[in-house]
């Protein structure tokens, strides 16, 4: 009896510090569940770190960094959520919520760019680890004129040198222009 | 007593005849459950085309309905290694698919743009509920691609995928399990052609 309520004991704690391993990956952003707007265009990728290695290892074969890269990656989402005008205030409030809720926790902005007015707004956060690692990366945009936004959360042990790497292997336009020197503490 | 000892030879015979019944019989059923499983969908593929049917409340003809399982793609192998001039990337293909369940269907109505929108969350709810978590969703004027992978992580080796596919004329739906290393080859094998 004993030996079974041991056992039991020993599985639950097992599954409560998966479940709060997973829950406390410190780049990780819950930006919630999207569904497609009516007759728009919509586009949900969401790997896990068994998809990233299965990925790893396809790129492997040509370039070892990149995929030396993507193995470090923990998690990838990104979301391409087009909108019409019923949706477009829903969109831009999602947007915003997200980058208020990032500054909130600490996160750090590293790029903002407006484009012609509000066309094309983007916005890219970094969660430092410390001088020399990133923990996550979120991307946030609102493209008025495709009518779209962007999400991206990249989870993982990245470099800063490596965000623009990451920018051309996943393509990812606006974090292939960029280089990152975090701050400690931000 | 010679009454008894007549009838016994008789009484042997049918039993022989009995097992040689049975085991025929045995064996028709055996083809006819290898028969039904060759033609139907495997249960999560049978789930996921059930979901996506009545989310988009549109009627289809079957085209192809075809699972292969693990000892047929076996023996399927084992036939192979003894035939010459197979080209590699066929042996590759074989050696990479573990287990496949392809259904092919053919619309008899238009979808709409909302009930496409509406099939995410349709088919979402049903396969988390199974053990799968949608990796990727594509939804645009034309097409409609959703793609699940068990939400356990599984460490490595053969990799299990239930997909669907949607376009104007036709639903796909695949559940299949690979093995990545023969796919990366292959992979490698079909850019080298290319680059020829």
């Amino acid at each position: 009896m004993n030996h079974s309520l041991r056992f039991a004991a020993a599985t639950l704690a097992l599954s409560l510090a998966s479940l709060t391993a997973h829950a406390v990956e410190p780049g990780y952003v819950d930006l919630g569940k999207f569904t497609p707007a009516e007759g728009c265009e919509f586009v949900e990728v969401n790997l896990h770190s068994t998809v990233l290695k299965f990925a790893s290892l396809f790129v492997g074969k040509d370039d070892a960094d990149a995929a030396a890269l993507i193995r470090s990656l923990k998690h990838v989402r990104v979301n391409v959520i087009g909108y019409n005008d019923t949706t477009r205030a829903e969109m831009t409030n999602k947007v915003e919520s997200v980058r208020r809720e990032l500054e909130s926790q600490g996160w750090a902005q590293i790029v903002a760019v407006k484009h012609g007015g509000k066309q094309e707004d983007v916005a890219i956060y970094v969660k430092a680890h410390d001088e020399d690692a990133i923990d996550g990366l979120v991307i946030t945009v609102i493209d008025s004129c495709k009518k779209e936004a962007v999400f991206v959360n990249l989870v993982g042990n990245i470099k800063p040198e490596q965000i623009a790497a990451i920018g051309r292997d996943l393509h990812i336009d606006p974090l292939s222009r960029i280089t990152v020197t975090p701050r400690k503490g931000a | 007593m010679q009454t008894a000892d007549s009838t016994q030879p008789i009484s042997r015979r049918g039993s022989v005849w009995r097992w040689i019944f049975g085991v025929v019989a045995a064996c028709f059923v055996f083809a006819g459950v290898a028969v039904f499983n060759l033609v139907t969908l495997t249960r999560e593929a049978t789930v996921l085309r059930n979901e996506v049917f009545a989310a988009l409340d549109v009627s289809a003809r079957t085209r192809i309905q075809l699972s292969v399982g693990p000892v047929a793609l076996t023996a399927l192998r084992t036939g192979l290694s003894f035939v010459d001039r197979v080209p590699r990337e066929v042996r590759l293909a074989f050696d990479a698919v573990r287990s496949a369940s392809v259904g092919v269907y053919e619309l008899r109505g238009k979808v709409g743009a909302h009930e496409r929108a509406n099939l995410f969350a349709a088919t979402d709810k049903k396969m988390s509920r199974r053990g799968w978590t949608r990796v990727v969703g594509v939804n645009d004027a034309r097409d409609t691609v959703l793609i699940y992978m068990p939400t356990e992580e599984n460490g490595g080796g053969a990799q299990r995928i239930c997909l669907v596919v949607c376009d104007r004329d036709q639903i796909v739906v695949v559940d299949a399990t690979a093995k990545p290393e023969p796919l990366i080859e292959l992979a490698g094998l079909r850019r080298g052609l290319a680059s020829l």
